[in-house]
Parts: C-alpha cells; structure tokens; sequence
C-alpha cells in the first residue's frame, strides 16, 4: 500500500427503514494514491456521500472494508474513530458548517484545540495557514460576514490544519455559483501542491470534475466506470 | 484532552451569542441565589444581634430564676397591629436570704442578686433594673460608663441610663429622669450614661440601686435573680445542677445554654429559609436545563460537525457542563450581588417586632406587653457568599448533566444525514 492511502473492498451498505431495504452501496471498490485528487461521481442518491460518509467513519458498512493508510477503520470502535479522524481526515461539506459562534481563526484552530495544542502554537499555525491560503484578512471575522466562497476556504483551511492524509469533501461547490466554484478549484489544487493531500471529492459539478486526475462514476450505489476528469467531463456532463 | 481556557472561551462565545436567551437563564438561578443569600445573612444578622443581647444582659456564668408562674389569668388586648390576646407570664421572685446559702458553695467566685420591674418614661415601657453597685460589676461585668460615673449607694434615687434613651428624651447627666412605677411617678438622679452597642437594650434598661428599687416597689427582701459567676465556668452545668438539688423550686439556667437556645431557634430559621431558597434555586435549575436542552437541540449540527472532526463525547460533555458551569458562576455572582442589596433592603419593609413576654418580677405590673421593634443589621460572611456560588453552580451543573449528556450521544452520521 506504499503509494495507496485509501482501499476500499467490497462495499456494501443497506439501510433499513421499516419494511423498506435500500442498497445504497452494492460491492463498491475504490483506491485512491497519495496526493491526488480523487473524484466521486454521479447523481443525486446514488450513493456518493454513504460512500464519502463510510471512508471517513462516519459510518459502517454492511459488509466490506476500508483501510487508510494501513490501518482498517471498520475495524475501530466509535471512539477509535473519533481519534483517527482527528488526526488523519479533513472534513468539507456542502454547508460549509462552521462554528457560527467562533471566529475564522478559531475555526480553523478548532481541530488543533481537540487535540490539546497549546492556544500559543494553534493559533500560531492557524494563522500561518489562513494567511498562506490569503485568508489573513479574514481572521476575526464571523463566518456569517464571509461570502460562501470565503466560508468554504476556511472550511478547507480547518480539514487541512492537522495535516492530514485524506480530505474528503462532500459536494464543496454545491452552494456556490460557477465563478466561487471555480475559485475554490483553483484553491484546491494550491492546497493540494503546498501541502500535497489527497483530496477525495464527491460531486456532480463539472468544473469539479475537470480538476479530478480520477474519477469513479458512481450510479445506483455500483461503480460502472473509472475516468480520468475531463474525460468523465465529457462523457457524463449531463449527469 | 481539550483545555480549559478553550472549553471557557467556547461556553462564553456560544452563551454570548444568544444573549437574551442567556441572560433570561442567569437571572432564573440569581433569583433563588439572591433570595437564598439575602435571607441567610439576615439570620445570620438576627443571630449575631441576640447573643449580643445575650451578653449584654449579663455575663454571669449561672443565673437563678424562681419559675413558679403567678397571675397568668388575665388576657389583655394586643397592642394594635398584632393579633388576638397576649398573656404577661409573670414569675414569683426569690427570697434575697438564699443568696446566702449559695454564697457558700465552693465553686462560686461570686453572686449577686437583681430584682427587675417594668416602668414607664411618659408612656414608654422601661425595664428598671435594680442591682447592688459594686458586686454586680464583678458578676456581670462592668457597663460602658461613657459619661458620669456608676451607681454608688444602695438607696438611693440615682440612675444610669443607656445613651440611645438619654438622647431621645433630650436628657444630660445631672439631670433628672421621672418615671411611672406602680402608679406612682419617681423621680431620679441621672448619673451617668453607658453605652452597649445594641439600640434596643439602651432604650429598654436603666440601672437604679438594688434597695431603693425594693423600697419603691414595696419588695423588700425580694429579687428576681441571682447571677453567679464561678472560679472555674467549666463547673457551671455541675453547679447549676446542685443548686436546683437543694431548691427544686429555681432554675438554674446557663448563660451558655441560652446563648444555645437562641441559636437552636435560629438554626430552625436558617434551615426554614435555606429550604425556601433552595427550592427557588432548584426552580431556576429547570430553567437551565431548559435552555441547555433547547441549545443541544438548536446545535445538534454544529455538534454533529464537531464530532465528525474529532471531538471525543467527553469533549462534547464537557462544553456543555462548561456553559452549564459558566451560567451557574454568572447566576451565582448576580445573585449574591442582588442577595447583598436585598438584605440590606429588606428589613425596611418588614420590620422585626419583639414582645416581651415573660417580665421577672413584674408582679405588680398591670400593663401590656412591651412591643419593640428591632433593626436587623445583615452578617454576610465569606462562608455564605461561598456557599451561595458553590450551590449556584451546583445546582446549575446538575441541571446541565442531563443535557451534555444528551449532547454526548449525538451521532455525527445521523445528525449530517438528516441536515
């Protein structure tokens, strides 16, 4: 697994709701490398963020596995979990879903604070990032006095400030318009270069999708196809 | 493991941006606090008042008492504002001769005897207070002669007078005090004026000479009490005990044991009022609760995306117990601050009245009861100010343990599923 950071075998997760089975992953197999940015592809309900939510521990399988860097997490505990997530995921999601209460530098800080840094150097760190990501500026505003594109970089900020080996993110543009998409595309692979995460991206947003090296087309909860991004561009756009 | 200044300064944040919401709850646990507080330091006013009154009546370690009753059939009015009828209990007085006898006892430094009657200034009651110049000093300690000089002869129509009645009946040393005994009107020789500290003692007690007293109110031979004070005060329950063996119809009482049947009764108001206050505060607890409980539930994102980064369920339990903390602090600080200005208020708007009741000696006595109002001053202490902050936060942690503990089982999954 030297250049793997992530494998996933054989995965298959049912939710049960009454009577009512649904399949939302039949047999899902992924791998992704270190440092790259790694798409996740299809349309709504087809299982994309079960997948992302599954590899990040947010969730359990039904059946299959998942190993991060060596280490099989459907294996760990809830607290187990809680841990690893600390120190090896990146979080980003489609609300962006930072503290409301906190400022941008306590937010970004938040990750370094759960992991008992000393208020000096966290915010020492959190602030050489936000000021590497042209975030400085920022730093004591509230996130409801920051443009969705602003709030999202900061989201990106707090998933990276623990350096670590994944950041999953779960339609990232969805509330952005095409300029802010594009804007946070660019941000990525910044990102991406400086501080060389393996971003795992699940999205059906084209200009997404052109920035992916890979990406899996996922539909009906089953792989069907592994692209590169401007050729799953050009072949599902309309997805 | 997350620190304590970052839990601190999130519980702050979180509680500052909702303000009102926050204030609503720190003022439902300052009520209870500041009713709480108010109300012991008004005992503890009242407490430290009646053994100084204690006190001051006499610092004799024994003091003998005739307890038969006399003349307990005649209810007369209660003076207006009070209700129904109030009986003088009156007590028979002691033939001077035992003093004698008790004078012989080993034990016994030295013994003195008091008859005490009820007079009147204008229409003012007073208690005359007649006492033998010289050995009562030794027995019940000196008064605070601030101006003139002490009694000094046995019968003789001298009087000392507390300041607190000298200045409100414009008197001066050299003057002369009129009195109304029996019916018949005395005239005195002020002497001099003490000074005891206590507003309501120096307007009730004057001190005239043992004999004269016994002349005017035709009781020669007769006192109301004996005090004693002993070699050795640790000998006074042994003492007592003999003396009430040889006459069974005294009582010897214990000028500790008085001093401990006030605290008992104060300490059946201290655990009345503390009960009052605590319901209030455990009311104010449900007020917590509630607003914990609607901000788990308004932040069930937010925690959900706490715990989806990393945040173990102590660290979740321990925000929570936090901002519990920090409400019961805050609560706990307001009240005792509103407590301090209330107990201070308070006695101006309810006014402690008291009626004396049981008059040794006052045989003759055909008047009501005395009825005098006393201005509580409050004690506060260090001890009630921390026992009003640690119940405050107490109350307020346990009233968020529910709540974080709700916090702590939110699954990140569930609650980023279903937005």
């Amino acid at each position: 697994m030297d250049n793997l950071i992530v494998k996933a075998e054989n995965l298959v997760k049912i939710y049960q709701s009454g009577k009512v089975r649904v399949k939302a992953l039949d047999g899902v197999n992924l791998i992704a490398h270190r440092g790259e940015i790694l798409g996740i592809i299809g349309p709504s309900g087809s299982g994309k963020t079960t997948l992302l939510n599954i590899i990040g521990g947010l969730d359990k399988p039904t059946k299959g596995t998942v190993f991060i860097d060596n280490t099989e997490i459907t294996k760990l505990s809830e607290e187990e979990l809680v841990k690893f997530r600390l120190r090896n995921i990146g979080f980003v999601f489609q609300f962006f879903n930072l503290i409301p209460s906190l400022s941008v530098v306590e937010n970004v800080e938040l990750p370094l604070a759960l992991l008992g840094v000393s208020r000096i150097e966290r915010r020492e760190l959190a602030s050489t990032t936000l000021r590497e990501l042209g975030l400085i500026h920022r730093a004591n505003f509230k996130p409801s006095e920051l443009s969705g594109g602003e709030q999202q970089r900061v989201a990106i900020a707090r998933a990276i400030i623990t350096n670590p080996k994944i950041v999953l993110m779960d339609e990232p543009t969805g509330n952005l318009d095409s300029e802010n998409a594009k804007n946070l595309m660019k941000f990525i692979e910044k990102v991406q270069e400086k501080y060389g995460v393996t971003f795992i991206i699940a999205t059906h947003d084209p200009i997404v999708v052109r920035q992916c090296e890979r990406a899996y087309i996922l539909r009906d909860g089953r792989f069907i196809e592994e692209l590169n991004g401007q050729a799953a561009v050009n072949k599902y756009s309309k997805l | 493991m997350v620190d304590v200044l970052w839990l601190l300064n999130t519980a702050l944040k979180d509680l500052f941006s909702r303000k009102t919401r926050s204030i609503l709850t720190i003022a439902s646990i300052a009520i209870g606090i500041a009713l709480l507080f108010s109300l012991i330091s008004l005992v503890n006013g009242v407490e430290s008042r009646s053994a100084t009154m204690i006190r001051q009546l006499t610092s004799a370690d024994i003091i003998i008492r005739n307890t038969t009753r006399v003349d307990t059939s005649t209810g007369i009015p209660s003076p207006e504002g009070t209700r129904g009828f109030i009986r003088p209990i009156t007590l028979s007085l002691i033939n001077e001769s035992i003093l004698q006898n008790i004078e012989s006892i080993e034990s016994i430094y030295y013994a003195t005897s008091l008859l005490t009657t009820q007079a009147y200034v204008d229409e003012t009651p007073i208690i005359l207070q007649g006492v033998i110049p010289g050995e009562y000093e030794l027995v019940a300690g000196s008064l605070n002669i601030i101006n003139g000089r002490s009694l000094s002869c046995l019968n003789c129509p001298e009087v000392v007078v507390g300041k607190s009645l000298m200045e409100r009946l414009n008197l001066s040393v050299g003057g002369t005090l009129t009195i109304t005994v029996n019916n018949t009107q005395v005239y005195l020789n002020v002497v001099g004026v003490y000074e005891s500290g206590v507003q309501f003692f120096e307007m009730m007690n004057v001190y005239v000479p043992l004999y004269f007293l016994q002349n005017i109110t035709g009781r020669v031979g007769l006192v109301s009490e004996i005090l004693i004070k002993l070699k050795n005060p640790g000998d006074a329950q042994s003492v007592a005990s003999y003396i009430q063996s040889i006459y069974p119809d005294l009582r010897a009482t214990l000028q500790t044991a008085q001093i401990q049947q006030a605290s008992q009764l104060i300490s059946t108001l201290t655990t009345f009022f503390l009960t009052i206050g605590l319901i209030a505060i455990i009311a104010g607890g449900f007020g917590v609760a509630n607003t914990m409980l609607i901000n788990v539930f308004e932040r069930m994102r937010e925690i959900g995306i706490l715990r989806a980064i990393g945040a173990s369920s102590r660290t979740i339990l321990l925000m929570f117990l936090t901002e519990a903390l920090v409400l019961g602090l805050f609560g706990g600080v307001t009240g005792i601050c509103t407590g301090f200005i209330l107990a201070y208020i308070l006695p101006n708007y309810f006014p402690i009245q008291t009626a004396s009741r049981i008059l040794p000696g006052s045989r003759a006595f055909g008047g009501s009861p005395q009825i005098t109002q006393i201005s509580i001053t409050p004690v506060i202490t260090w001890d009630t100010i921390m026992l009003a902050l640690i119940i405050g936060v107490i109350v307020s942690l346990l009233a968020g343990l529910y709540p974080a503990w709700r916090a702590s089982r939110i699954k990140p999954i569930e609650v980023l599923r279903h937005g």
